[in-house]
């Protein structure tokens, strides 16, 4: 028997994602804001009366007459137009019962089509608990489908659809031209259908948007905010991560004690343990800061952000629609490049795709980490703040501040242009901890598969790189510096010298191209195949502090904040412009930027006297 | 023995970034080590298993790279 086609369609930020992983078990990421879901996913599931169901979660889309590249492939899913995609045999149209103002708009035109729908009225319990009363058998009278409730954030939220999908498919509704006034047609279904228990008071989130959407009050607290996490990045994290590094130094002791010197003891400890135990180190940091994150993704705050932050962008040349693509390039640049298909306007979008690998990806969090750890001291600033956060929040600050100078200078040809940011905000929701527990699992996933794979893999490879050819007899110094690892190092110090950098730290940089956390168990491979001691993943920061000028420490973060040390990014910008010329630029420039800034920074640095290890 | 094991993980993890880097590679070695077990008089199902590897290897596509959910272009 064929599965029914299903495609989940409705306004952004209703819920679709929500109630495709509710029915298909599925972990699409959700979040409460719109433009998450940028590109069909499809899930399957069986109903409970047995039927086999394929649904598409399609993008949210506030129109059928699509302005965005998200939008098309709503708009052509639904019209039966998108290559290689059957025509849905039934649409699910997914609404927010709190808005049904804006979202019954969109169920008219998906009407319009001619093809059987389903209404689903989404986050029914917040509709209650603001007095709304909606009467569904009218609303679905007047509107001539089935109309279902639902709270897709509960385990038993999709009951009613689901017996839905279980009945006879709902007749088609006359197909129409989409020409007519449908804002008077909501109206009419409004007045018709939807009523209040309780008189319209003011609620708690518009209280709390006075503070939050402030011109001066809003960003005094948007900066704490991120100021905090930074803060939160360095102090909380310690603790876990002494324990990790304990736990990584005993396992090199213990091998030594058990296995004979020799190759596989060298590649275990050297490579292996030294590699990826380097970098596993920074999980706790990682999730601390991907808690921010989550928090304030699933609480409502950001799309307040960009908000607030649009006139900021404005000074860039954009508007705040780039806001949410260039903050999901904290935590990796991939998923927010291909966010930019939710920009209308193209030059707005590759503008924000080119400065979206400046943003700081959570990958270079070890590299920083590791050196702000090794050379800034840990130590209190006016009381309060720690030097260390302070640094890291700097870092962040450089990222973004070169971000709107790359893109000023990018639209400073064009002239001024007015795109004026039209933007639902979101209800504010008290975070759930099933979904943030749930986020943090995944990326802690995600960061242990990579060291488990990339960094494994790279770690290995460098060790074998670095250990081999052997010196030959009576040859004098590390046998580190007759390897192929050395010999390239020391190649590449013809260009690298200039900006401070040691061969090892060339050595590091060309793994550093798959992942930019890769730098790190590189240096910790590099440096263990040159020591004789076990525990030089746990001995790092002391090292590297011991053989290392400040001035060169500087110039390597100084390296991090712009080069596209990310082989990954270079390739989603090919595919989401379809141009190598484009991924020729970026690559160019950020290199450029790179190099740059780490000669200035390092020779100033020596100027200052920090040019001595 | 100690030379051998170390030589077999260098060249897995070899093998991996020849197939991350280079997906062509991916069917080409599988059907190669089909054909190199047939050669030495393995069992027709060690092969036929490894054909099929080779099928699905050539079948798959590849996404931006970074993670084993990539292919049909639905990354991360």
């Amino acid at each position: 028997m064929t599965a029914l086609n299903v495609a989940l369609v409705g306004n952004p930020n209703c819920g679709k994602t929500a109630l495709f992983n509710l029915l298909t078990g599925s972990r699409q990421k959700v979040a409460n804001y719109a433009g998450v879901t940028v590109e069909r996913k499809e899930g399957r599931l069986i109903t409970p009366g047995g039927r086999s169901v394929r649904l598409l979660d399609l993008p949210g889309a506030y129109s059928l007459v699509a302005t965005s590249p998200d939008e098309v492939v709503t708009r052509d899913i639904c019209a039966g137009r998108y290559k290689g995609e059957p025509p849905p045999e039934l649409l699910v149209c997914v609404t927010d019962a709190t808005n049904l103002r804006l979202h019954l708009r969109f169920v008219l035109e998906v009407l319009a089509l001619g093809r059987p729908t389903v209404m689903v009225l989404n986050m029914m319990d917040a509709a209650r608990a603001r007095g709304l009363v909606i009467d569904v058998e009218r609303l679905s009278e007047a509107l001539g489908i089935p109309v279902v409730e639902a709270v897709a954030v509960q385990r038993t939220g999709a009951q009613a659809l689901l017996s839905q999908l279980d009945a006879a498919l709902p007749p088609a509704p006359h197909r129409r031209t989409v020409d007519r006034d449908f804002h008077a047609d909501v109206r009419i279904l409004l007045r018709d259908c939807v009523s209040r228990s309780s008189p319209q008071t003011e609620q708690l989130e518009d209280r709390l948007d006075r503070w939050v959407l402030h011109p001066v009050l809003g960003l005094v607290i948007l900066f704490t905010l991120l100021f905090l996490m930074f803060q939160a990045v360095f102090s909380w994290a310690q603790p876990v991560m002494d324990l990790i590094d304990a736990g990584f130094a005993s396992l090199g002791h213990a091998i030594q004690m058990v296995l004979p010197a020799g190759p596989l003891r060298s590649l275990l400890v050297d490579g292996i343990i030294a590699g990826a135990g380097s970098v596993v180190v920074f999980l706790p940091q990682i999730l601390i800061l991907f808690l921010w994150i989550l928090t304030l993704e699933e609480s409502g705050y950001l799309p307040r952000a960009a908000f607030l932050l649009d006139r900021f962008m404005a000074v860039a040349g954009l508007s705040g629609r780039s806001f949410i693509p260039l903050l999901s390039s904290f935590a990796c640049a991939v998923p927010g490049i291909m966010a930019t298909r939710t920009i209308q306007h193209p030059r707005d979008r590759l503008v924000t795709i080119l400065i979206a690998p400046l943003m700081t990806c959570s990958a270079r969090l070890p590299v920083y980490t590791l050196l702000i750890g090794a050379f800034i001291p840990n130590r209190n600033v006016a009381g309060i703040f720690n030097l260390q956060g302070l640094v890291l929040f700097a870092l962040y600050l450089s990222g973004i501040l070169s971000a709107v100078i790359v893109a000023r200078v990018l639209r400073s040809r064009e002239g001024r242009q007015e795109h004026p940011l039209l933007m639902e905000l979101p209800a504010y929701r008290i975070p759930g901890l099933r979904n943030l527990a749930l986020g943090l699992w995944q990326r802690a996933r995600i960061f242990l598969s990579r060291v488990g794979t990339i960094i494994l893999s790279l770690s290995v490879l460098l060790w074998a790189l670095s250990s081999f050819p052997r010196p030959p007899a009576g040859a004098s110094g590390p046998a580190i510096e007759w390897s192929i690892a050395g010999w390239l190092g020391h190649a590449m110090l013809y260009v690298m010298a200039p900006i401070g950098f040691t061969w090892q730290i060339c050595v590091g940089l060309v793994p550093g191209l798959a992942a930019r956390e890769v730098a790190v168990s590189a240096l910790a491979t590099v440096y263990a195949v040159g020591s004789d001691e076990a525990d030089t993943a746990s001995r790092l920061a002391p090292l590297l502090h011991a053989q290392w000028s400040v001035a060169t420490a500087l110039s390597l973060l100084a390296w991090y904040v712009f080069a596209p040390q990310c082989v990954s990014t270079l390739a989603t910008i090919r595919r989401e412009t379809g141009s190598w010329r484009i991924v020729a630029v970026t690559a160019t420039y950020l290199f450029g930027l790179a190099y740059g800034a780490s000669f200035v920074t390092y020779h100033i640095a020596v100027m200052l006297g920090g040019g001595l290890a | 023995m100690e030379i051998a094991i170390v030589a077999l993980v260098v060249v897995a993890c070899s093998l991996y970034w020849l197939r991350r880097l280079v997906p062509a590679s991916g069917p080409l070695f599988w059907r190669s080590a089909a054909g190199v077990v047939q050669g030495v008089g393995a069992p027709v199902q060690v092969r036929a298993s490894l054909m099929r590897r080779a099928e699905q290897a050539s079948s798959r596509r590849s996404g931006c790279g970074t993670c084993s959910k990539c292919s049909g272009g639905s990354c991360h």
